[in-house]
């Protein structure tokens, strides 16, 4: 456990997974890989095969149909929500779409895991948010609601949420859609500051921004039909 | 015969659906419990936080319409007994009548019917749209229990409004009771509240309790279950909530006549007639 009562990881791997939406056939079929700890991973395929379900299982937001999701060797499926907390901190999800809790205020939305968690006290809390709101220039509206803001700053919001919370490993799905071209700029110098400081090891994104992976020495993974076709370098 | 075998059929897999609904509905209210007990340590000023705004929504802004309909059903339940009442000279019998109806019957029927019109609905659509903005996975995904945050939250906010609501419901009833009896028999104040104060017992702080308590845990926990039950579209938001109205309607109003019962039952044995 480090300082904020989380879990280091060491290791995530996916053994077998399957996973279908309700009825439907499966969009994840027999999907086994391992996640190169303290690299960047860039999912990646043909769109509707999988890859954002891939990133969901990886943050096990949605628990598999079959198979297991293990990280530091322990399968996570079967472990409570309790259980899982301070691994759960440790991995960050960013949502393509959505993920703001819509009674809550930008501020609130950004400060919610650490009241409810205690990782931070009130005052660096504030500085935190108030600093990061600044970067962005987004400070003026941190009273407001996420109706209330353009999409594209709910977007980075709810991108910007998990980060705030110094994850070891952060699982992005399409983090700079819907971004303009400056702040999209603006977030891959912080994600790179975060890396080059030592909190964030290790990064698992879809990105329809092929260059920045690339320039990040990132590992693709081709996602097909629900299943991993290859990893590697990009041919 | 093979139809009345499928009338079985089905008659069995409605209870078998019901018994599942049940448990259902058990298991979430355990678990929302359990979940709080657990992050007592962790978000307890944000579960206190939500808890407050549900109170201030359910109990606070349902007050104005809890206030017509007491004062209506208290001089209703006045005009139609002392209309029966004065052919028989009973009007000593004013505050056993207005502790039947208003107090043991009507106003926890009433407030629950009231809670359910405003807040059952609102908490309903509320938990299914945030299930279609991805905001209970945003809640899992920062650590947050949805059950220990969105439910128990509600149920626990929820039975302190439908309690204070409907103790508010019972006064602004006997007050408007008061004020009618006393336009039509001229009714001394001290004879109105020594008539009520003699027909209250007891038993029915017990009723107030039991029925009360349970009907804004019915109403709380089926407009959770049904706004959780949504998957991802948001057409299925008005359904859940249609949904959530009239099976906390029929789950409510079954509860209160079951207590009735049971309780004119127990009094039937107390005086030894059963």
């Amino acid at each position: 456990m480090n300082r904020l009562g989380q879990k280091s990881i060491h290791s995530i791997a996916m053994q077998n997974v399957a996973f279908g939406y309700g009825e439907g056939a499966l969009v994840l079929n027999g999907v086994t890989t391992d996640i190169p700890m303290g690299k960047v991973l860039h999912v990646t395929g043909p769109t509707g095969h999988g890859q954002s379900t891939f990133l969901k299982v990886l943050a096990c937001l949605v628990e598999p149909t079959s198979g297991g999701i293990f990280v530091n060797g322990e399968n996570v499926t079967e472990m409570s929500f309790e259980e899982f907390v301070p691994i759960r901190l440790e991995i960050g999800y960013t949502f393509e779409v959505g993920g703001l809790l819509s009674n809550k205020s930008l501020y609130e939305n950004l400060a919610l895991p650490h009241l409810y968690h205690n990782l931070l006290s009130a005052e660096d809390l504030d500085q935190r948010i108030h600093a990061v709101a600044k970067r962005f220039r987004f400070d003026a509206f941190l009273e407001r609601r996420p109706a209330m803001v353009s999409s594209g700053l709910r977007k980075l919001v709810s991108t910007l949420r998990p980060m705030l919370v110094n994850p070891s490993v952060l699982v992005m799905d399409d983090p700079f859609a819907g971004l303009d071209p400056e702040t999209a700029r603006e977030l891959k110098v912080l994600i790179e500051e975060m890396r080059a400081s030592g909190d964030l090891k290790t990064i698992c994104l879809t990105s329809r921004d092929e260059m920045w992976p690339g320039r990040l020495n990132a590992e693709p993974l081709w996602i097909e039909s629900g299943k991993v076709s290859y990893r590697g370098k990009a041919a | 015969m093979e139809i009345l075998l499928t009338q079985a059929d089905r008659v069995g897999f409605r209870l078998f659906e019901l018994w599942r609904y049940i448990r259902g509905t058990a298991l979430m209210i355990y678990l929302a419990f359990r979940s709080a007990f657990n992050d007592r340590k962790l978000g307890f000023r944000q579960i206190l936080s939500v808890v407050s705004a549900q109170i201030y929504f359910t109990g606070w802004q349902g007050m104005p319409l809890v206030t017509i309909l007491a004062l209506a059903a208290g001089g209703i339940a006045i005009l139609q007994s002392s209309a029966q009442l004065s052919l028989l000279g009973g009007t000593s019998m004013l505050g056993n009548i207005l502790v039947v109806i208003i107090v043991r019957e009507l106003g926890p029927l009433i407030t629950a019917l009231v809670v359910i019109a405003r807040s059952g609905t609102a908490v309903a659509s509320e938990l299914g749209n945030m299930r279609v903005n991805r905001e209970i996975e945003a809640l899992e995904v920062m650590g947050v229990h949805p059950l220990s945050y969105i439910v128990f939250p509600r149920l626990l906010g929820g039975v302190i409004s439908v309690l204070c609501l409907s103790f508010y419901f019972n006064l602004i009833s006997l007050v408007g009771g008061f004020v009618v009896s006393r336009a039509i028999h001229d009714l001394p104040f001290w004879f109105y509240v020594d008539s009520l104060a003699t027909a209250f017992s007891m038993d029915d702080v017990v009723l107030f309790l039991l029925k009360n308590t349970f009907s804004g845990l019915i109403i709380f926990t089926v407009a959770c279950q049904q706004g959780l039950s949504v998957q991802s579209s948001s057409h299925e938001v008005p359904q859940v909530t249609a949904r959530a109205v009239v099976h906390a309607i029929v789950a409510v109003t079954s509860f209160n006549l079951l207590v009735t019962l049971l309780f004119y039952l127990n009094q039937l044995v107390r005086l030894g007639i059963l």
